[in-house]
């Protein structure tokens, strides 16, 4: 029997969503000082109006008294999935009022895309933006990539916070409680911040000869952008911007960094360091990066996109870099990525579709479940090859030896098989409105694995249908199912349970 | 305090620069492959 939530059930939910309006009111006030200091009042009114929105959503949700229940799984996993469509609506305030976009949905759609870490943009003349708006859309990478719910649980104390954290599609706990798990996560993120942005900024000021400030700004956001594998960047060109290989390779150990499981950055931090490799997701992903960047190149090889082999290897490492760890950043513009076609163009799609490792900011199926499909596959076929009745046992090395086992084969094969799902139903939505097949399932496979490259689909004047599907894609892919299919099941209880 | 501070900075140093030499290692392996693309197909 379907048991209809209680009024103490939403009181819970309430609780904790504002709890996390008011980690994001604090937030929000980094760009609301910057365009104090900066002197641009108008975003600086519009920020106020955000951050004050946030405010007023947490303390509101402090006189609400729960009175018998304590935060449950299913409570944390609907926190998590509202938390993810309230925080950009709020957030996309700032951009509603900058006149940078053609429609509100339009700023939703980017607030969306920032939070979930996927990049793609319909924001217009993006090189004129006032600096405290583009930063507040690279910080919202930032909160959606550590998440918002990590900075919540650093916060606030409290039971059930281990549901929120996987609701936010962590599957790994790496120290013994969530707390402190947090705690490292935003301490991996600190280091790599002081370093990534001391890296970037050095390049920017001491080889492309910006000024301080200029490559602070640039450094940050692009940190931002980069290490929470998000793909927004300063300028409407992306990375290409930089004309530089140098920056590229910083960017490159950003988005890598920022596509690491956070077990692993917990084993290259504290050791041992060279056990890494025995693990089934470095190995799978190891294996996965080559064979799609090898793809790319045959196909841009045999395209005659690119004259010589050094620009060709350059090109198709940074995309597909990119495109594999769910970035999103780019080096050459939608228009030229569109006449990459048939392989290099599978090279870059079939990357974005398996993404980074599992606990981290990047999208996709991921490695550690590309890893566990061959060797189920494998588990599978030797099963049939033995004789009747004989028992096998296939084993993987996952931070120890680990067993494959019928149920862990099936929620994996299950997982994978909803991310085909979600990236054809995208396609879907665009083929019907006369696009391509190949513009559509590219397009479809980045909002869903949260990678955001584009080959020109996304835009302005793409129709009103595409832009909710693929925030809805988004949303979805970010949060990895479970969150949200728990938000319906629990709305769906409450208009039929009894 | 100061011990934990110290493991903390080299531990993250050691993290930066292990992910620094693996782009180093994919673009080196990125360079031999456009080279073997080029030389098949190009």
């Amino acid at each position: 029997m379907l048991l209809r939530p209680e009024a103490d059930d939403f009181r819970i939910i309430g609780v904790q969503l504002g709890r996390i309006s008011l980690v994001t009111a604090l937030a929000g006030t980094f760009p609301l000082a910057w365009a104090l200091i900066a002197r641009e009042w108008a975003p600086a009114t519009s920020f106020l109006i955000m951050v004050g929105v946030f405010a007023l959503l947490g303390t509101a949700s402090r006189f609400i008294e729960v009175r018998h229940h304590q935060l449950e799984w299913s409570h944390g996993m609907v926190v998590v999935a509202l938390t993810w469509l309230l925080v950009p609506a709020v957030g996309a305030i700032p951009l509603m009022f900058s006149g940078h976009y053609g429609q509100p949905l339009d700023a939703y759609f980017d607030a969306m895309s920032g939070l979930s870490t996927t990049g793609l943009a319909l924001i217009q003349d993006l090189d004129h933006l006032a600096p405290s708006l583009n930063f507040w859309r690279h910080l919202l990478h930032f909160l959606g990539g550590q998440g918002i719910i990590i900075a919540a649980l650093t916060l606030f104390t409290g039971s059930g916070g281990t549901t929120l954290y996987y609701g936010e599609a962590r599957q790994e706990r790496i120290l013994p409680n969530v707390r402190s798990t947090a705690r490292f996560i935003w301490k991996v993120a600190a280091y790599h911040f002081v370093i990534g942005v001391a890296a970037l900024a050095a390049v920017t000021f001491f080889l492309l000869g910006f000024g301080v400030w200029r490559s602070l700004f640039h450094a940050v956001n692009v940190f931002f952008a980069g290490f929470d594998t998000g793909g927004f960047s300063p300028m409407s060109t992306s990375i290409g911007y930089y004309h530089s290989a140098v920056f590229e390779g910083v960017t490159a150990i950003l988005m890598v960094a920022g596509a690491m499981s956070f077990g692993l950055h917990f084993a290259l931090w504290r050791g041992p360091r060279l056990a890494v490799f025995k693990n089934l997701e470095t190995r799978t992903i190891l294996g996965t990066v080559a064979f799609t960047m090898f793809l790319t190149m045959i196909g841009l090889a045999a395209g005659g996109v690119y004259s010589n082999a050094a620009g060709l290897g350059r090109q198709a490492f940074f995309q597909v870099v990119s495109a594999h760890t769910g970035t999103g950043f780019t080096t050459v513009p939608a228009g030229e990525l569109a006449l990459w076609g048939g392989l290099a163009f599978g090279g870059v799609a079939i990357a974005m579709a398996l993404g980074g490792m599992a606990s981290s900011t990047a999208g996709g199926v991921k490695a550690l479940r590309i890893g566990l499909t061959i060797r189920n596959l494998v588990h599978q076929i030797r099963q049939v090859l033995l004789p009747e009745g004989a028992i096998q046992s296939t084993t993987y090395y996952q931070n120890g030896i680990k067993r494959v086992t019928p149920e862990l084969g099936q929620a994996v094969m299950t997982v994978s098989l909803l991310f085909v799902a979600l990236f054809l139903l995208g396609a879907g939505v665009a083929l019907g409105y006369g696009y391509g097949v190949q513009e559509a399932l590219f397009e479809s496979v980045s909002a869903g694995a949260s990678v955001g490259l584009s080959v020109g689909v996304t835009e302005p004047s793409m129709p009103l249908l595409l832009k909710l599907t693929y925030i809805v894609q988004m949303w979805l892919g970010r949060l990895e199912f479970v969150a949200v299919f728990s938000l319906f099941g629990f709305l769906y209880a409450w208009a039929r349970g009894k | 305090m100061a011990e934990d501070r110290r493991s903390d900075i080299i531990g993250g140093l050691m993290s930066f620069a292990i992910e620094a030499m693996f782009i180093v290692i994919l673009g080196l392996i990125a360079a031999l492959f456009a080279v073997v693309a080029v030389l098949l197909v190009g």
